[in-house]
């Protein structure tokens, strides 16, 4: 006790691994689960009333939605002037589908 | 035998019969299309105010352009064009004559596209009569083939 030094209240050291340990003195005892008893309880229970679960598209970031807009506009661009391009070489009769995609 | 029946058509109807065939597009060239889908263009963006002239045209495959012209209050004529440029790293926006540039981001960029989507859904649909998802045309004609588009 006599050689005790109290801590300062800040350092630039990270705490040692000891210090951020987790003791589970304390912890609740784990339940052991037996799962041939869990599995007959999940077949008892009503789950029809569970709402489905919706999934979110992953949120993208200014970048990608700034690729993706710009490859969709040039998708756009690309069927206008294709379109336009047969109208003028054909008039109103219609390329086959093998002329229009060699042309693209 | 067709040649005979095709003269006669001809003297009855004073036209060669097969210029019937509905081709409502032929004779149109590049620059006719282009104003003739201006048309549809200039209306995406709502009403055009009374005095103001706008255009929304897909030029080439690397150019959109928006074009307006009005007249101020002291009865100058105004006009303000706006090029969009499809490049490999994005699409830039010109305007004044090429002095000022930056690439689209954000809403505007969206905007753009969603505008441009909207243009070629109805271009399709209203000037070439064709579906736009599909490439089939409109009109029912039987036998015609089907063109895809990109996708």
């Amino acid at each position: 006790m006599a050689n005790y030094q109290p801590k300062p209240d800040y350092t630039d050291e990270q705490p040692s691994a000891i210090e951020t340990q987790t003791s589970f003195e304390d912890a609740p005892l784990a339940e052991v689960i037996d799962l041939d008893e869990a599995r007959e309880r999940l077949r008892g229970m009503d789950t029809t009333d569970r709402e489905p679960k919706i999934e979110q598209p992953a949120p993208i970031s200014e970048r990608e939605r700034t690729q993706l807009n710009s490859e969709k506009l040039k998708k756009h661009t690309n069927n206008v002037v294709a379109m336009r391009h047969f109208a003028v070489i054909h008039g109103g009769r219609l390329p086959s589908a093998d002329q229009f995609r060699r042309a693209s | 035998m067709t040649s005979l029946i095709t003269q006669a058509m001809k003297l009855i109807i004073g036209d060669d019969p097969r210029k019937l065939i509905k081709r409502p597009l032929k004779r149109l060239t590049d620059r006719q299309l282009i104003k003739l889908e201006s048309e549809i263009g200039r209306t995406l963006f709502g009403e055009i105010p009374a005095g103001r002239t706008r255009e929304f045209f897909c030029l080439d495959s690397e150019t959109w352009v928006w074009y307006e012209q009005w007249h101020e209050a002291s009865g100058a004529l105004k006009e303000h064009t706006i090029r969009y440029e499809v490049h490999p790293h994005g699409i830039m926006k010109v305007q004044d004559n090429g002095q000022n540039y930056s690439f689209l981001e954000g809403d505007e960029l969206q905007n753009l596209a969603l505008a441009t989507q909207a243009y070629e859904e109805r271009v399709m649909r209203e000037l070439y009569k064709r579906d736009p998802k599909t490439g089939k045309l409109l009109t029912g004609h039987p036998g015609l083939q089907t063109i895809r588009p990109y996708r």
